[in-house]
């Protein structure tokens, strides 16, 4: 069983994983948006979930960015209990959504700032710069963020979630609108950000990204876990199957 | 763990109701519609018998308010359990909260709804009365009267509130939070009301002496057996709902993993 | 970071937003700029009537617009999604409803002085410096009650569909105590009386219930928003 390959796959390693999801379901009335799926990812890892439309990936990233709550199981993330322990892991963690989360009215500098103040970010328009500027945004920080298209938004949110430099990424489709030259640096982010010890966790039906920026990868169907393993074999067997297709 | 939801196994009720395997659908509440009619019959049995009390026991006419006192044997058993009934939602809804079991929240709803009931009966009785000694079906200069108007509609929106919320463990979770605001707004009416003078209410002296004491235990005892089966009738039927749709879900799942 | 400090940076911010736009400050106004009209229409001003009902205009005006500013408190363009960005933070959620309390209070403020300012002008109306100062207090903290209230509600109702008449549909109720001390109070203001202690203690105690209500409550309020806030 998937399950207990991943109860024991941080122990195997010898390190403990960042974030450990342990047969967790949740259900919407009498329909389970996720029946009993376990995986983990490692310091260090960036492991992608796969799956088309309504397979259940939204649903498990907004409950480990604390905003829902499983039904049944267990989740630890950065060494903490969720929901128990759910104020300390926002901390922790920096989440992408289909959402940038910046007003539409403010700057977007102002917008950054905010989020850099109510993590606790030391200079937080400093950060705010440094990270514009990586992202290709240098010219638009005192722009309002309703000016910005859509590809510079999804841009302007990964800033946000970099803000306070997360221990754990959660990205949720974070290539949308993106271009290629948006892609290759969502690419290189999330790389650098595995490189210095972090974890990340990228859920997408985009195959090319997961297998060039993902180590390990899994397909989730219907809720559930079908397959395991190393990114490129996961994608090649996603294709094939067309279970990624919208 | 043969239970799973991709490849269901035929299933008879009973299985069905077995909450504890998980991804099993979350069916519980007993079974429904049990020792209905027995509960129907003891309740048309103890109306009837608070109603011959009222005419062969009670004294016809009390001091002050003459004959039409006579209609406080609806009105005050229906006054108490109403707000029997709505302390039942609140404590409901903290269940709810504490237990994340929609359950909880069907035990609120009908709760509500046989506090719903009272509470009309409060309405049509004061109303009726308030013809009797004013001369006028609805005064709003009376306290008593107008709070239990305006907690009615407090508990119709709590109805107005259900309805529109489809998903169910979010209904269950927001009207629990209202349930508890609800009472929250309702108790300091209560005293203000006591506070702020009796109104045209009949002072509580008028209603003493042993026999309108039995007769008025009786109503009680009459009005429980009634709000609680609308209760029963209420709570019975969501659970029969809740378990069609759950299984309405199933064969359609079921449909889908074939195709 | 303090509770305190991040609801310092939660309210600037709220106040921030709200300063480019002035959207919820110009539906407010609006609203209670009709009502009065309203009111002018459908009442004879300088008649012995109106001095009976002077306080229940002023209080059903104030009612409307409040709730047009509590209903935008979480529903304003894209509100429910940024709320969602404040629930991701390491913020306590008491810090966030407590936050969003002072800021909708700081902008139902704004609109009550100018429309109270109106409501004097189109009834011919003049009150003394005592009554005005009983006026002011009642408005304060029966306000304050109803921000209290309405943001816990707006929260619960802001996802749901057809949010904004539901919002109505159960604050309206739950207000109905309140609204009519505050109308009862500033009846009396009018006239020139102090109001009773009890007025004061009921809206008091309002106030403190359901702050401490939305404290408690606001978490399982916006729990499980689900996709798509």
């Amino acid at each position: 069983m998937t399950a207990d390959v991943h109860a024991n796959a941080g122990r195997a390693v010898g390190v403990q994983p960042t974030v450990r999801v342990h047969r967790v379901w949740k259900r919407f009335g009498s329909r389970d948006a996720l029946a009993g799926v376990s995986l983990s990812v490692a310091p260090g890892e960036c492991v992608a979930l796969l799956g088309r439309n309504g397979s259940g990936k939204t649903t498990l990233v907004r409950i480990l960015a604390t905003l829902d709550t499983a039904s049944e199981g267990e989740i630890d993330v950065a060494g903490l209990s969720l929901p128990r322990e759910e104020t300390a892991v926002r901390g922790k963690i920096g989440v992408v959504l289909d959402h940038s989360f910046l007003p539409r009215d403010l700057r977007l500098e102002e917008g950054l700032r905010f989020y850099g103040e109510l993590y606790g970010v030391p200079s937080p328009l400093e950060r705010a710069r440094v990270l514009a500027a990586k992202f290709g945004l240098g010219t638009r920080l005192t722009d309002p963020v309703r000016t910005l298209s859509r590809g510079m938004a999804q841009r302007a949110s990964l800033c946000r979630a970099l803000m306070h430099d997360p221990p754990v990424l959660l990205l949720d489709e974070p290539s949308t609108a993106l271009d290629a030259d948006g892609c290759r640096l969502l690419v290189q982010t999330i790389r650098e950000h595995a490189a210095r010890g972090r974890s990340v966790l990228l859920v997408t039906h985009d195959l090319p990204l997961a297998a060039a920026a993902a180590d390990r990868a899994l397909l989730l169907r219907k809720g559930k876990v079908v397959a395991e393993g190393a990114a490129a074999g996961v994608c090649a067997q996603a294709e094939s199957e067309g279970s990624v297709a919208a | 763990m043969n239970n799973s939801t991709a490849s269901p196994t035929p299933t008879n009720g009973a299985d069905l109701a077995d909450g504890s395997v998980p991804g099993a659908l979350p069916l519980t509440g007993g079974s429904p519609g049990r020792l209905f009619l027995p509960h129907a019959l003891i309740t048309v049995a103890a109306l009837a018998f608070m109603n011959w009390l009222i005419i062969e026991h009670a004294p016809f006419g009390v001091k002050q308010i003459g004959a039409s006192y006579l209609i406080a044997f609806y009105h005050v058993p229906s006054a108490i359990l109403m707000g029997v009934a709505y302390t039942l939602v609140f404590a409901a809804g903290i269940m709810v909260l504490l237990t994340k079991s929609v359950e909880w929240d069907r035990r609120a709803r009908a709760a509500a709804a046989a506090g719903l009931l009272a509470n009309g009966i409060v309405l049509v009785t004061g109303s009726v009365w308030g013809k009797a000694a004013w001369n006028l079906w609805w005064n709003f200069q009376d306290p008593r009267l107008t709070t239990s108007a305006v907690i009615f509609l407090i508990y119709l929106a709590y109805f107005v509130l259900s309805r529109g919320i489809e998903d169910e463990a979010k209904r269950a979770r927001i009207c629990a939070i209202y349930g508890i605001l609800a009472l929250l707004a309702y108790m300091p009416v209560k005293y203000a009301v006591e506070w702020f003078g009796q109104g045209s209410h009949p002072p509580k002296v008028a209603m003493d002496g042993a026999q309108i004491r039995d007769t008025l235990n009786a109503g009680l005892l009459a009005f429980f057996f009634l709000y609680s089966l609308l209760y029963r009738w209420k709570y019975d039927l969501d659970t029969l709902r809740e378990r069609s749709d759950a299984a309405l879900a199933r064969v359609r799942r079921l449909e889908d993993s074939r195709s | 970071m303090t509770s305190f400090r991040a609801w310092r940076v939660l309210v600037a911010w709220d106040f921030t937003r709200e300063m480019r736009r002035k959207n919820t400050l110009v539906a407010m106004g609006m609203m209670a700029l009709v009502t009065l009209f309203v009111f002018a229409f459908a009442i004879p001003t300088s008649s012995v009537e109106l001095d009976q009902s002077r306080a229940g205009i002023l209080w059903t005006t104030l009612l409307l617009a409040a709730t047009v500013g509590i209903d935008r408190a979480f529903r304003a363009d894209g509100e429910g999604r940024l709320l969602e960005g404040l629930l991701l933070s390491p913020v306590s959620r008491p810090t966030i409803y407590h936050a969003r309390v002072a800021s909708t209070l700081l902008f139902v403020l704004t609109i009550a002085v100018p429309s109270f300012g109106l409501f004097m002008l189109f009834f011919n109306q003049s009150v003394s410096a005592a009554a005005l100062g009983w006026i002011a207090l009642t408005a304060l903290a029966t306000l304050f009650g109803f921000v209290t209230l309405g943001v816990l509600l707006s929260s619960l109702t802001f996802s749901v569909r057809g949010g904004d008449v539901l919002l109505r549909v159960v604050l309206f109720p739950l207000l109905v105590p309140i609204f009519a001390t505050a109308v009862d109070a500033t009846s009396r203001a009018f006239d020139g009386g102090a109001p009773d202690a009890r007025h004061a203690g009921l809206i008091l105690a309002f106030d403190l219930t359901f702050l401490g209500a939305g404290h408690l409550l606001f978490d399982h309020g916006v729990k499980d928003l689900g996709p798509q806030g």
